[in-house]
């Protein structure tokens, strides 16, 4: 088993250090910045018309107006940049990582909801006194007699309210993610339906040049990001590189590893601890994508990844055959060597985490001693890769603790201890210098929740510790 | 994002705000439209009750917007050679001029409004704008050539129901007056029509920007000055 492990070599340096974090600190800076100052554009041309200094307090319609334009601007342009968030765009996910940005986008998804409403209200107000009617009236007159462009918008919000609905917390944990997925893409429908009537009915846009320019630009990059890094980047690099899955090989019971190549894979970029997303094209398959990590550095002879048998599609992807057309979207994450900044790394994995811990402790710059890998498994005779991070351990003199057995206590994330010694102080037994060292975490998200903990106690400073969710 | 930062961007765009703003509010009190606040800005342009309704005229004006747009048209062209022709909605020959010609105009006019559809929403707000007298073009007619028409009353039946007629008056081919002869919009947005008026003069009767917040009452106006700038 050992003579056919094939190993890639390790980095040679790696820059350490506090600067390189303050560097991408000041671009998230730059890039919220911006975000936030395109708001700002957006409420400061609609006062440069002078329309909040038009509004009179005595008349109804001219401050209710005044909200529906105001919160419809602000929708549109948040709208934007929540799209923007999960269009996979590079410089977003290297300052941010995969899982920030998407939280980031569900965070914003019910605001933009919340204001796109008031919107709604605040016309239909307005344009029911200001024809004298009932608000119920005037809806229906809007939708029989206003003509297409407001009647697709009125179609457009309740598209976006389902898309929303869809994705509240309660219904995401009833539907399943296909019937989610499939309820999510309306939201392209709802967004390009609502286009027109920002242009044709709205009065902020249309005809006035500064604003036209400004808007028609924020559109075409939003609609080119993701078109091109959400749908035709994978697509093309697929092509070109023939991604074919060539091996497969058992690691344990129940995880599989996948090999994949094709052409020019020193082209394919990407750094151990990132992950992609995987999309087998098989006639059942080719719409459902998944995200796997790296199982090993990456390198110009194979791209590999550990799959673990835990649902629906990760059983098929076990069975899957040497030959298989495979469209790889990414490499994303920020869960690299880029983000360390001290000479000392402590890895901890748990079960299938294990896949970018052992690229990560593969790749890493390291001399004997200075990794320490933590591996939290149920059972050492049936966990994925632990023989490969043995080997890798044992060539490059790290140190390897196998954590095997079931839990002590349920807020611990270690097994039982015959003396009850608290997570943190066994944690400092086994890596003395962890609180001085970076430490990357894998695994599931309550028990890396568990393990940030305990790590914190140790006395790790937050900025030290990195994990990434899968966020999704 | 790290608190200087975060204070940094606050602070600045608060500024630009604040600036905004107060441009905003300056702006809108000078030069563009604002609802309500217009007739202060346009009270000269804005046609006022006509002087023209003589006699013959009161006749007609039961007919309420007095002039349809087909029929005063048809009777100028009749009468194109002369320099100034005269229609109901104009200006500048005097009302004593051509008494005759103005009866057959009259009468000319009654009976197509009954065939013509007159617009039907009984606007409330016509009485400001009946045939007037123009208020610039008190100019010598024999010298220059002043020419006044009348387009259709343009009503593209928005759901406000927004209508427009509007005269244009040109001397030596240049527009110099345009008058709202008939129009309707709800409350505050018929105070756009003025203004837009004013804004055709200087366009030399070209379509005018659509005005802010007075989109349907910008389209029927534009309208309305289209079909009066083809009857040349």
């Amino acid at each position: 088993m050992t003579a056919n492990m094939r190993f890639t070599e390790p980095n040679k340096k790696v820059r350490l250090g506090f600067r390189k974090i303050i560097k991408v600190q000041r671009g998230q800076d730059f890039v919220e910045a911006l975000a936030w100052l395109s708001v700002v554009a957006v409420v400061s041309m609609f006062l440069l018309d002078g329309n909040l200094a038009q509004i009179k307090l005595d008349d109804a319609t001219t401050w209710l107006n005044a909200i529906s334009r105001l919160t419809a601007l602000v929708a549109t342009d948040i709208l934007l940049i929540h799209m923007l968030l999960v269009a996979r765009v590079p410089w977003i996910d290297r300052l941010y990582g995969h899982d920030r940005a998407t939280l980031t986008h569900k965070k914003l998804g019910k605001p933009i909801l919340y204001l796109v409403i008031a919107h709604f209200l605040a016309s239909l107000i307005s344009y029911a006194i200001s024809a004298k009617t009932t608000i119920v009236n005037e809806f229906f007159t809007l939708l029989l007699h206003s003509g297409r462009d407001l009647l697709w918008s009125i179609l457009a919000l309740a598209l976006m309210i389902v898309v929303v609905v869809s994705s509240i917390n309660i219904a995401r944990k009833r539907l399943s993610y296909e019937a989610w997925y499939l309820v999510h893409l309306l939201s392209y429908f709802s967004v390009a339906l609502a286009v027109p009537h920002q242009f044709s009915t709205g009065t902020d846009i249309a005809g006035k040049w500064p604003q036209t320019f400004f808007w028609v630009t924020l559109y075409l990059f939003v609609v080119c990001n993701i078109a091109w890094f959400r749908f035709l980047a994978p697509i093309v690099g697929s092509i070109y590189h023939g991604f074919k899955v060539v091996e497969t090989a058992s690691e344990s019971s129940d995880a599989t590893s996948i090999y994949i190549g094709g052409r020019n894979l020193k082209r394919v970029g990407g750094k151990a601890g990132q992950f992609y997303i995987l999309r087998v094209m098989t006639a059942k398959e080719w719409w459902r994508a998944h995200p796997f990590s790296l199982s090993a550095a990456p390198n110009e002879n194979f791209i590999r990844f550990t799959i673990g048998k835990r649902g629906d599609d990760t059983s098929l992807l076990q069975l899957i055959k040497p030959g298989t057309r495979i469209i790889l979207e990414g490499p994303y994450g920020v869960f690299t060597e880029d983000r360390r900044t001290r000479e000392k790394v402590t890895l901890i994995a748990a079960g299938i985490g294990a896949p970018p811990i052992r690229a990560l402790a593969e790749s890493m710059a390291a001399r004997p001693g200075d990794i320490n890998i933590i591996y939290r498994v149920r059972n050492e005779s049936d966990a994925p890769l632990v023989e490969e991070l043995k080997e890798l351990s044992r060539r490059r003199g790290f140190k390897l603790t196998l954590l095997e057995g079931s839990r002590g206590n349920p807020k611990s994330w270690m097994p039982a201890h015959p003396e009850n010694l608290p997570d943190h102080a066994r944690l400092s037994l086994i890596a003395p210098w962890v609180s001085e060292s970076d430490v990357f975490i894998c695994g599931p998200a309550p028990w890396t929740k568990t393990v940030e903990k305990s790590l914190l106690r140790a006395g790790t400073p937050s900025h030290q510790i990195h994990a990434e969710e899968f966020a999704w | 994002m790290r608190n200087t930062t975060k204070t940094f961007v606050a602070s600045v765009g608060m500024g630009i705000c604040a600036i905004s703003y107060a441009i905003g509010a300056n702006s809108a009190a000078g030069t563009s439209f604002s609802l309500g606040a217009l007739n202060t800005t346009s009270g000269s342009a804005n046609p006022t009750v006509g002087v023209d309704t003589g006699a013959s005229s009161s006749s007609s004006s039961s007919a309420q917007p007095s002039s349809s747009g087909s029929a005063t048209s048809k009777s100028t062209s009749s009468q194109s050679a002369k320099p100034s022709t005269s229609s109901t909605a104009k200006p500048s020959s005097s009302s004593t001029a051509s008494a005759a010609s103005k009866k057959k105009k009259t009468t000319k006019k009654t009976t197509s409004t009954g065939s013509s559809s007159a617009p039907t929403p009984a606007p409330t707000h016509t009485s400001s704008s009946a045939p007037t007298p123009k208020p610039s073009t008190s100019t010598p007619p024999p010298s220059s050539t002043t020419v006044t028409k009348t387009g259709a009353v343009f009503n593209d039946n928005d759901r406000w129901g927004d209508y427009a007629q509007v005269s244009v008056t040109k001397t030596n081919g240049k527009v110099t007056a345009v008058n709202v002869v008939s129009s309707y919009a709800t409350s505050q947005w018929q105070s756009a029509y003025p203004y837009l008026a004013q804004l055709a003069v200087a366009s030399n009767g070209a379509p005018v920007a659509a005005l802010s917040g007075a989109t349907y009452a910008s389209a029927a106006f534009n309208g309305a000055l289209a079909s009066a700038m083809s009857k040349f």
